[in-house]
């Protein structure tokens, strides 16, 4: 082979194992090395070459000196031309440094590139998988929570009503109901006892002014008796002149005389009769007197008592009706606080359902999110996370309002 | 005698609250967390006056629920409200096919669902 020929050699192999480093960085770095080693072995080996071919020619141009002067020509365009090649190949060796260090380059930039790429689709897909998690562990433990808040919400809510239940009952209960009843007949019973005694005083009084009626007629009678006695004095005298005069008759007056002793005799009797009749009156007019007396005692005493039984009995219904009042006040508060806790109960279980709306809504970003992760991680990742519901479309919040009454949200088919 | 309700939600809370107001108004509750749930609760109950479901959940949702209870006979004529966040025309026409009696777009008002309930009931 010649010198020329293992140049080319040389060079081509240092080229083609450049190129292999270039296009396959697996090998860039040992081709390279191996092209720089190769390169160099076949300088030096081409110098000693040289040199040794060059000696032989100088010891030829001793032993013949003179014998060739073109020789000695040939063998310094031939030195020139190895300088030239030495000059080239120290140049190829610093290009295929320079060429190394670039593939050295390239090929780090490509390590990086490529490492760099697969770092971020891993950190991307763990991050996904993080804030997946994260939301799901959100989502459960919210769920959680509120569940709690629920159970004591509805078991206060349950309290109140029965408080409120309770407290309605026995306000107005059947109890007290059979209560107002027997307050209400007991007044009655009152009232017509009252009114009865009222009746009776009256009745008393119209007793009481009768038997004065009857005084009055047993004084008349006491002034009849009077007339009755004087005529029976009267009559007395004119029995005594009957008396005299039938004496003076003699025998013809005899039996007048008779007579005029019996006159005498029915005046005496009629004087006894009336002083009995009077003592009679005195008697009658004396206890009627002590009747009328004790009847008006009596009328004034029933119409007295009937009177402050009936101021009593009205101050006590007047106590009755106030309590009944207070009761009927505070039958009206407690259901107008019963009104206000169905109120606040049905205004909180709508608030509560907010969470149900907020659920719906960060299950539409978990999907995505674990999605995300399948695409950088593989595996079905979703199949390791909370239960997700079909994705519906997204709720809207913006609907919600807790004070609407309307029932534009419902619809009957 | 109390009348049976069953409620079938993924929302242990959704289900709650219906569960207060239905029970504060006099009916028993049971409950399914989705639509094979109720399936299976209904399989045991055998009856109820009256189904509340939602519509997306995990497992079965609630049209697929309705279809299938609409196959059992016992269930034919029973009342079924979808209560729902969902409130497109075009979800709603599809719960109607189901076999759904109505459609009450959460959040529901607790004196509202009862009112619909009466009107539902037979």
């Amino acid at each position: 082979m010649t010198l020329k020929s293992t140049l080319n050699v040389a060079v081509a192999a240092t080229i083609l194992l450049c190129a292999i480093g270039l296009f396959f960085p697996g090998f860039g770095r040992p081709a390279i090395v191996l092209s720089s080693l190769l390169a160099i072995l076949t300088f030096t080996k081409m110098n000693a070459e040289i040199r040794k071919e060059r000696d032989a020619h100088v010891a030829e141009s001793t032993a013949h000196d003179e014998c060739d002067a073109g020789l000695h020509e040939r063998i310094r365009v031939f030195e020139d031309r190895v300088e030239t090649l030495e000059a080239a190949l120290q140049d190829e060796q610093a290009s295929a440094r320079e060429a190394l260090d670039q593939v050295e380059v390239l090929q780090q930039d490509l390590q990086n590139a490529t490492g760099d790429a697969t770092f971020e689709r891993r950190h991307l897909g763990e991050l996904s998988e993080g804030l997946a998690d994260q939301l799901a562990t959100a989502i459960n433990e919210a769920e959680g929570a509120i569940s709690t808040a629920i159970d004591s919400f509805s078991q206060l809510a349950k309290d109140s009503r029965e408080l409120m239940e309770n407290a309605q009952a026995a306000v107005s209960g059947q109890g007290d109901r059979a209560v107002n009843v027997g307050v209400a007949k007991a007044s009655q019973i009152m009232n017509d006892f009252v009114d009865h005694m009222l009746i009776n005083a009256q009745e008393v009084g119209k007793s009481a002014t009768q038997m004065q009626s009857l005084l009055k007629v047993t004084a008349q009678l006491s002034e009849l008796l009077d007339e009755i006695e004087g005529i029976a004095d009267q009559t007395g005298l004119l029995a005594l002149n009957a008396t005299i005069e039938a004496a003076r008759a003699g025998e013809a007056g005899r039996g007048f005389a008779v007579v005029a002793e019996e006159v005498g005799k029915l005046a005496d009797r009629s004087r006894q009769t009336s002083e009995k009749t009077r003592s009679l009156t005195q008697q009658i007019r004396q206890q009627s007197t002590e009747v009328c007396g004790q009847l008006t005692g009596a009328a004034n005493s029933s119409r007295e008592e009937g009177q402050q039984a009936q101021e009593q009995l009205a101050e006590l219904m007047g106590t009755i009706q106030l309590a009944d009042a207070k009761t009927q006040a505070f039958l009206g508060d407690i259901s107008s606080g019963s009104h206000r806790i169905s109120t606040e109960i049905n205004r909180t279980i709508v608030a509560f359902q907010f969470h149900d709306l907020l659920r719906q809504r960060l299950q539409h970003v978990v999907s995505p999110l674990l999605s995300i992760r399948d695409s950088y991680l593989g595996g079905d990742a979703s199949s390791r996370h909370i239960e997700l519901c079909g994705v519906g479309s997204t709720p809207s919040l913006q609907v919600v309002s807790y004070e609407d009454q309307s029932d534009d949200n419902v619809v009957l088919f | 005698m109390a009348k049976t309700a069953l409620i079938v939600d993924d929302s242990t809370s959704m289900r709650q609250m219906v569960g207060f107001t239905l029970r504060g108004a006099g009916f028993e509750v049971i409950e399914g967390g989705n639509g094979q749930e109720g399936l299976d609760k209904l399989a045991t109950a055998g009856k109820v006056d009256i189904i509340i479901t939602d519509l997306n959940m995990p497992v079965m949702d609630g049209l697929t629920f309705i279809r299938q209870a609409r196959t059992r006979a016992a269930l034919r004529f029973t009342p079924i409200l979808m209560l729902t966040t969902e409130s497109q025309d075009g979800r709603k026409a599809e719960g109607k096919a189901a076999g759904a009696t109505g459609w009450i777009v959460k959040p529901f008002q607790p004196d509202q669902l009862l009112k619909v309930i009466q009107k539902v009931l037979p």
